[in-house]
């Protein structure tokens, strides 16, 4: 994953280059979304679970940017910014079913059961009970939980992402790992 | 792996793992997707942003056309109305006040001068100058009326030293 993000730091200004040049902007959009959209992929999908939310999320997450480039001011990197813009993304998206289905324990149930739906693969039990304590956290700690446990980006990084302070995150990422922790012993 | 230490005083880039799970994930992705998806989500992009350009210039056409409606509907409707009437209304208030009375027989007249045609009150009118007048003239006329001022002239002369010698 860090070299990854070593390869993409490295074509970030070609990238931005590219899509701030109104004649080879689809080129340098292209490349920008073979560049990032696994990872970015795999963020919103551990978030939101349903492959067809993901999808959803991912497309509109890079239209912004397509429609907004002049926007990025270069203060972060142009990974970080797109992390931000999915991960605002996906908080709408919470809210959305939030106020569709409002009760908290009710929200609980529908996510834990989405992870133990139709569309995954057969895989450990283990994993199923994995995801279920990840998606029975808060929003702000499964976020944080997502960006430090898979991404493996720096508190730094997710402080940029989340406009939170690195020891705040520190503190979030603990209780994430404790709750899940508990949920592994309490299901096993 | 976890200890029980405060979390903001563990090292910054300490990551806790779950050995057993590791980063697997239990998640699949329809065959194809991330060939496909950035040329479709180009295709939208492309699309969303034609369309916000269209608004945009639609939002503009209707402002200028909205204010260059309203700049029309000040010039062109609202003031010759105002107009009209406060013509009206000093039309009205002079004719109250110029008009002076008038006996029967000074109307009677004034009503004879406004049915004589043009033509007929141009060659009365007596603002006609006497350089008008002689240029109308023939020779013959002129002859005579310079005699007739001539005679008048010696007339005025003689009755003079009349006068005089009396």
């Amino acid at each position: 994953m860090q070299k990854v993000h070593l390869m993409s730091q490295h074509t970030e200004a070609e990238i931005l280059a590219l899509l701030q040049d109104p004649v080879a902007k689809d080129a340098g959009f292209l490349l920008l979304m073979n560049t990032y959209q696994k990872q970015l992929y795999w963020h919103i999908r551990r978030l939101v679970v349903s492959h067809e939310d993901a999808e959803d999320i991912l497309q509109e997450t890079f239209i912004l940017v397509y429609s907004h480039i002049e926007a990025f001011k270069g203060e972060s990197t142009l990974y970080t910014w797109l992390y931000r813009i999915a991960t605002n993304e996906c908080n709408r998206h919470f809210r959305k079913r939030e106020f569709r289905i409002k009760k908290e324990e009710l929200i609980e149930e529908h996510t834990a059961d989405m992870v133990a739906g139709a569309d995954f693969e057969n895989s450990d039990a283990i994993l199923l009970k994995f995801q279920q304590a990840i998606q029975l956290l808060p929003n702000k700690q499964k976020i944080v939980f997502n960006l430090r446990y898979y991404d493996e980006l720096s508190y730094e990084d997710i402080s940029q992402i989340l406009n939170t302070s690195a020891n705040s995150l520190r503190t979030s990422y603990h209780f994430a790992f404790e709750k899940i922790k508990q949920y592994l012993i309490d299901h096993a | 792996m976890l200890d029980q230490e405060s979390p903001t005083t563990k090292k910054p880039e300490e990551v806790f793992e779950f050995p057993k799970i590791g980063k697997k994930l239990p998640y699949t992705v329809p065959e194809d997707f991330f060939e496909k998806i950035p040329g479709k989500t180009l295709l939208i992009a492309k699309k969303r942003v034609n369309r916000q350009h269209v608004r945009m210039m639609l939002t503009k056409s209707l402002l200028v056309f909205t204010a260059a409606a309203a700049i029309l509907i000040f010039i062109f409707l609202v003031p010759p109305h105002e107009l009209k009437q406060s013509n009206r209304l000093a039309f009205v208030a002079k004719s109250h006040e110029m008009e002076p009375e008038r006996s029967v027989q000074q109307k009677t007249k004034i009503k004879m001068e406004q049915s004589i045609p043009s033509e007929v009150t141009a060659q009365v009118s007596t603002q006609e100058g006497i350089e008008d007048v002689l240029q109308d003239l023939s020779d013959e006329e002129l002859s005579q009326v310079f005699a007739q001022y001539k005679s008048e002239e010696l007339e005025d002369v003689l009755s003079q030293e009349t006068i005089n010698i009396n």
